[in-house]
């Protein structure tokens, strides 16, 4: 009997847990940012995060589900660096308030998307149980 | 996983604040120390900051890279009875001003704080995932 593996074709399931990467890329960013709020100098990160994400859905649906697959899995963290931009008189780009914000978006679709995968798996589970789980 | 690596970058920053506020305390505690190990009055620290990127661009934190002397002149105070006065009278006091010292404090405990708050929201999203296991 062969072994079919359910959640590799779920393309929800692979966009939620790609959401959950580059989220977690984009927070790391956002903490180098804000511990070098005092750094002369220093150029902000950011990791794209809807961008990519939504050209990969909208390229494959053309091309099908199985195209959606693949460019959402080959989705990697791409970080961008702001090298145009002085917020301040030493040079520093950390705008606090910005980062504090974009911090906090950051977690709370973290949450959202943690969620989703529960509700997600907690779906699977229900089926495999026959519907009495 | 890089939520945990976004906590030791938070680290990072706890600890270059928290460095620079023991400079501030130390500028404030000598702001009246007419005499140093080095000679002559006190003179003010300050913190340089500098960012740790790895070879791929992403940053790792930040440290402080040294801990400079602030080369303007001393305050000259007239105190002919002073041990430590000129041959004129004047005293060299230190070239801290509190007042500069109280702003940077604020600014250091500001950024202090900023970290915590990232280092408390890399922590929920980590329990968060961690909660899908059961």
């Amino acid at each position: 009997m062969p072994v079919v593996n359910v959640t590799e074709n779920d393309l929800t399931l692979s966009v939620i847990s790609k959401s959950l990467g580059l989220l977690s890329a984009r927070h790391e960013a956002i903490a180098g940012n804000i511990a070098n709020v005092n750094t002369p100098g220093y150029r902000k990160r950011d990791v794209d995060f809807g961008s990519q994400l939504r050209r990969a859905l909208e390229d494959g649906q053309v091309t099908g589900k199985q195209a959606q697959l693949s460019s959402v899995s080959s989705i990697e963290p791409r970080l961008l660096e702001d090298d145009d931009f002085f917020f301040r008189n030493d040079f520093g780009s950390v705008d606090i308030e910005v980062e504090m914000a974009a911090q906090a978006k950051t977690s709370l679709l973290y949450n959202t998307f943690a969620r989703l995968t529960e509700k997600r798996l907690r779906m699977y589970r229900f089926v495999i149980m026959d519907g009495r789980a | 996983m890089s939520l945990i690596g976004a906590m030791s970058v938070s680290a990072t920053g706890l600890t270059a604040h928290r460095q620079w506020m023991d400079l501030i305390a130390g500028n404030v505690a000598n702001a009246n120390s007419t005499r140093s190990a080095e000679g002559g009055p006190y003179t003010r620290k300050l913190a340089q900051f500098a960012d740790i990127v790895d070879a791929k661009g992403n940053v790792l934190g930040v440290q402080v890279a040294s801990i400079i002397q602030d080369d303007s002149p001393p305050r000259l105070v007239y105190e002919p009875g002073h041990p430590d006065a000129n041959p004129e009278g004047y005293v060299a006091y230190p070239n801290v001003d509190i007042m500069l010292e109280m702003v940077d404090l604020i600014a250091a405990s500001r950024a202090y704080e900023a970290n915590i708050t990232t280092l408390e929201a890399a922590k929920s999203m980590a329990l968060q995932t961690i909660n899908m296991l059961s």
